[in-house]
């Protein structure tokens, strides 16, 4: 589910190149500090997206730092701290936390088991700032995870439940802007799990996995129709938001970054098929 | 609002969204009560700036509180709303949600008593002020004497919007029942029930069953619509949705993390 909302790199000039890896590496840095080294290795491209959105709506005061890299030890990256890089660090922790809690319960996983058990920690300190979003975390996914065993489920309502959870996500302030946030971001939140039910079809065909996709009267051309409707009603308020700040690396994601292996996938398989 | 809201903000009328939007910083910027501490007029200039944003941004929302007060004064912001304490340049009122188009809590063991079935989808992702005139929710069937009471009473549920209520009372309808109609029927209610996928799949059986039939056809066409939509918006932006991959190693890398949604990003590849 997670990892579609990556900026499109190839084709950004290299001053928004730079900018997106300040917030990404921001990231890393702010929930090493804030939430404890260990909750590194789950940085995500997604909460960096979000932060760049909050940032751009908020513009908030911003640290910038230099300093070297543990995983590109030859150089030295700028990376930038603030208040809304600090709340995605504490979100990306939350999501990852309940991500390893269902995976768990569904199939045992010890590493999830394991993860979630190194994360608890961090956890905790992020549900103490933000009880709404984290409760919102905690029942939706048990509430897909349950949709996803039941076989005669509603095939929108997994997406949906989603959908949910992301809007309450994006929203920081209960302000002017919640409204328009939540429903873009319940309409992001239907992208990316349908985007990656979509990605993820032919594997669950052949392993019998849960897929809201699978055995349908859809024709690849309706489910990429879907997912551009879902973008399409997204867009329709993320452009209602007085974005100024990083618009164009922001539209990037928006309009083309999040297509990025929906497409490759599309043209491997026609690669195969030619 | 008697005031033309392109005019509070200073841009000329019909300047572009992108436009609208940095003026609107920059008023608020100079208007924001916080930087304005002596000037006992600078929130309700705010709201002005605020509301005449909203204006330019949400039109059909004011067309509608318009139609439905008779007035063509109507706006949800009465003045009242408080500017209250911000936190780090947050322009807007602090303190409890606006309950506009929001979702009813319910009771629950969690202290927000934070549900997932207790939305109505219409609610949630009504986006009535976004409704394109092709949208299938501004599709309104009308009854035919063929109908059933059940059917009729769905179609009415369609017209006033009622659309989780169409598509229960649809999904009761026995499979013997279903024809090239239900599917029709079945599909606008789903839609709007944000049941997107099953509606499409609907919709396509529809016209599968009845190929001549042009309201299916139709229909068809606007479900397809919004994707159609976003995607000239993304080539007039400069984007292209169907872009290559590139074959920078950076994004190799990042195509591979992808990959595994599930494991840990132990490498970072930018």
């Amino acid at each position: 589910m997670f990892g579609y909302l990556t900026a499109d790199m190839g084709a950004l000039p290299a001053e928004e190149q730079d900018r997106y890896k300040q917030v990404y590496c921001g990231l890393c840095h702010t929930m090493g500090q804030q939430l404890g080294q260990r909750t590194r290795l789950t940085l995500s491209h997604d909460l960096t997206f979000i932060a760049l959105l909050l940032m751009s709506l908020y513009e908030p005061q911003e640290t910038l730092s230099t300093s070297g890299c543990p995983v590109h030890p030859l150089e030295r990256r700028t990376w930038t701290t603030n208040a809304y890089v600090e709340y995605a660090a504490d979100m990306n922790v939350a999501l990852m936390y309940h991500k390893c809690l269902d995976d768990w319960n569904d199939d045992h996983s010890h590493t999830k088991h394991t993860v979630a058990k190194l994360l608890e920690k961090a956890y905790l300190q992020a549900q103490t700032r933000w009880p709404r979003q984290c409760s919102a975390l905690e029942q939706g996914l048990a509430r897909i995870s349950e949709i996803e065993c039941t076989p005669q489920a509603s095939p929108d309502e997994a997406g949906n439940v989603f959908g949910l959870i992301m809007g309450e996500l994006v929203v920081v302030h209960e302000d002017q802007w919640a409204e328009t946030l939540r429903a873009f971001g319940r309409h992001l939140g239907r992208f990316v799990y349908q985007m990656d039910a979509a990605c993820d079809l032919e594997d669950d065909l052949k392993s019998g996995s849960y897929n809201p996709f699978a055995h349908r009267n859809l024709e690849p051309e309706d489910i990429h129709s879907l997912l551009l409707g879902y973008m399409g009603a997204a867009v329709n308020h993320f452009e209602r938001l007085p974005l100024v700040q990083d618009i164009h690396l922001l539209r990037s994601v928006l309009y083309a970054g999040c297509w990025h292996r929906y497409n490759k996938l599309n043209e491997t398989k026609s690669g195969e098929a030619a | 609002m008697s005031m033309n809201p392109y005019s509070v903000l200073g841009v000329p009328d019909g300047a572009s969204m992108d436009e609208v939007k940095k003026a609107y910083r920059k008023k608020a910027r100079e208007n924001h009560p916080d930087l304005n501490p002596n000037d006992p007029q600078a929130a309700e200039r705010m709201n002005q700036i605020n509301e005449a944003y909203d204006r330019i941004t949400n039109p059909a929302k004011y067309a509608r509180e318009a139609a439905r007060s008779g007035s063509s004064q109507g706006s949800p912001y009465g003045g009242s709303e408080s500017y209250g304490g911000s936190t780090g340049g947050s322009y807007g009122s602090g303190g409890s949600s606006s309950g506009q188009g929001g979702y009813t809590h319910t009771g629950g063991s969690s202290q927000y008593g934070w549900t997932t079935t207790t939305f109505t989808w219409e609610d949630l992702f009504g986006d009535w002020a976004n409704m394109g005139a092709t949208d299938p929710r501004s599709i309104h069937p009308e009854a035919n004497a063929a109908d059933s009471a059940e059917v009729r009473a769905a179609i009415d549920h369609i017209n006033s919007g009622n659309y989780t209520q169409a598509a229960r009372i649809m999904a009761n309808i026995p499979s013997t029942g279903r024809n090239a109609r239900w599917y029709y029927l079945a599909a606008l209610a789903n839609y709007g029930a944000g049941n997107t996928s099953l509606g499409y799949e609907q919709i396509r059986k529809a016209v599968q069953m009845d190929p001549d039939n042009s309201s299916y056809k139709r229909a068809m066409n606007s479900f397809q619509q919004p994707g159609r939509t976003y995607t000239q918006q993304a080539e007039t932006r400069g984007f292209n949705t169907g872009s290559q991959v590139c074959l920078d190693s950076c994004c190799c890398c990042m195509a591979l993390s992808l990959c595994c949604p599930y494991s840990l990003p132990l490498v970072c590849c930018l």
